[in-house]
Parts: C-alpha cells; sequence; structure tokens
C-alpha cells in the first residue's frame, strides 16, 4: 500500500516542471559556428545526396536489377559452336607440329 | 556580411524556441553538455534548411522532430561509446564517469528525488513510449500535438502515454522493491 503511493507520487513528480532554459550565450555560440563553418564542397554535396535512403534504396535496386539480368543473360546463352571447333583445330594443329617443348623451338639448329 | 539579412529573423527564432528545444533535449539526454550541443545542432540545421520548410506543420512541430531525432542519435552514439568502455577501461582512456541520477533543473525542490527516479526508469522505456511521456509531462503538450510531432494517431498517442505508465510503473515497483524498505 505504502509502495503503490510511492510509485503513484514519482510518476506524478514531473508535473508542475518549469521548462530548463538554454544558455544565455547560445546565439553567440551559434554565430561563431557559423562564421567558421566553411561551405560545403562537392563531395559533402555529394556524399549528403548518396546519404540519403531514397537515393541508396534506388541505387541498391538497379544494382539488383544489374545482377539479375546478368544472370538470367548468362543462362539463356547458347553455347558458341564455332568457337569450340577453332579452339580444337589449334589443339590439332599444335599438336600435329612436332614441337615438344619451347626449348625445340629455339635449339632449332642445322 | 551576407549573413545580415537572415541574422534577424533568425535571431529571433532562437530567442523564441531555444528553451523548448533545450528542455526536450535534456529530457531525452539527460545530460547539460549533450543537450547544449543538440541544441546548438539543431540551430545550425534550422539555419541551413529553414528555406526547405514547406510550411505543412507548425515550425515547432518541425523542430520538435528535428530535436528529438537529434537527442536519439546523440543518445545512440553515447550508448555506442559505452558498450567500448570495456576496452578504454583496459587502455585506461576513460575518465568519464555515467552521473548516477539526473536532476532537471526545473523541477520543484521537494520532488526532485523522486523525479531522478521517475527520469532513471524512464530511460529503460521504449523510445516511442519515453518521447510520448516526455513531450506530455516536460513540455505540457496535449495529445493532438504528440500525434503530429511522432506522424501517429491521437488514439495511438495515447496507447503510448498508457503503455509508458504501465511500464514505468513496473519499473518503479522493481526500483523500490530493492532499494525501499
Amino acid at each position: 500500500m505504502e509502495m503503490n503511493k510511492k510509485i503513484e507520487a514519482t510518476l506524478q513528480s514531473l508535473d508542475g516542471m518549469q521548462r530548463a532554459s538554454a544558455s544565455p550565450y547560445l546565439l553567440t555560440r551559434l554565430q561563431a559556428r557559423l562564421q567558421t563553418k566553411e561551405p560545403d564542397n562537392f563531395w559533402v554535396k555529394a556524399g549528403r545526396f548518396l546519404n540519403r535512403p531514397v537515393v541508396a534504396i534506388c541505387a541498391m535496386f538497379i544494382l539488383i536489377l544489374i545482377n539479375f539480368a546478368i544472370i538470367v543473360k548468362s543462362d539463356v546463352a547458347v553455347p558458341d559452336n564455332k568457337s569450340i571447333t577453332t579452339a580444337t583445330n589449334y589443339g590439332n594443329d599444335l599438336l600435329s607440329t612436332n614441337i615438344l617443348s619451347n626449348y625445340d623451338l629455339e635449339s632449332t639448329q642445322p | 556580411m551576407e549573413n545580415n539579412n537572415v541574422i534577424p529573423s533568425y535571431r529571433e527564432m532562437v530567442a523564441g524556441l531555444q528553451d523548448m528545444v533545450y528542455n526536450t533535449a535534456l529530457s531525452i539526454v539527460q545530460n547539460v553538455e549533450d543537450a547544449e550541443d543538440i541544441t546548438q545542432d539543431v540551430f545550425i540545421k534550422l539555419y541551413e534548411e529553414l528555406d526547405r520548410f514547406r510550411g505543412e506543420a507548425k515550425l515547432s512541430t518541425w523542430v520538435y522532430r528535428i530535436t528529438i531525432n537529434k537527442a536519439l542519435d546523440a543518445e545512440r552514439k553515447r550508448k555506442a561509446k559505452k558498450r567500448g568502455g570495456f576496452l578504454n577501461r583496459v587502455w585506461g582512456t576513460d575518465e568519464e564517469q555515467e552521473p548516477a541520477h539526473f536532476n532537471h533543473p526545473g523541477i520543484e525542490l521537494d520532488k526532485k528525488e523522486d523525479a531522478a527516479v521517475l527520469f532513471a526508469a524512464l530511460s529503460k522505456l521504449p523510445n516511442n513510449q519515453r518521447i510520448a511521456f516526455l513531450l506530455h509531462k516536460a513540455e505540457g503538450l496535449g495529445y493532438a500535438e504528440i500525434a503530429e510531432i511522432m506522424k501517429i494517431s491521437v488514439a495511438a498517442a495515447e496507447s503510448l502515454q498508457a503503455r509508458a505508465k504501465t511500464n514505468l510503473r513496473k519499473e518503479l515497483k522493481d526500483y523500490y522493491q530493492k532499494h525501499f524498505k
């Protein structure tokens, strides 16, 4: 019972409270900060723009779309028969030259 | 020199809103130095972004929102710094100690002790409940204004207030069971 009274009294302890007053030097400090503040350069503005949630979400969405498009495209792509044939022919040509190593190429003295 | 046209109206705005901003920030962060820094940051942001104010809401509503966001950000940073406090203690760089109880300067003398306990209990509430409770008690705002600032319905603001009181009762009961005999 006693505790309930104490709890209620504590809950009501903010009733009738006055506003706390800000420092009387606030305006002076603000003016000093505004005067010393350098204007934002391009990179600061660009960073602020990219930090916006809308921009960040859009950029992420575009990246996901590009990734998705690349994956879909690579799945659909048909193997190029011409390039496989060319590679096979090149292999056969190499074997048919009877050259066993790079050393043989260099030491072809009469 | 360029600021001369802007400063008079800005000066009036600072004079009219400074206590509101400082009191709100102080009630949330419960630290005088942090509240002063937040107050300055709020007015710097106001100076930079006043032209973006569309007048859809009252100026005070917009300023309350900026203040609350800045105060919650500062609190988050302080908590993150505190979490890294172990390493600081190991390396001996952490000199700062958290004050045990916060005494708001606007509280009547005979209620100061109870208010300090209440502020400690308030810091354990979820942010939305704490903000709704503080705007009502520390700033004397009605539910309609709180709802507008927090971008919620009036019923939701009332519900937040009721839940805040219920949770505060639980916190205070735990506290007094430990400390009150």
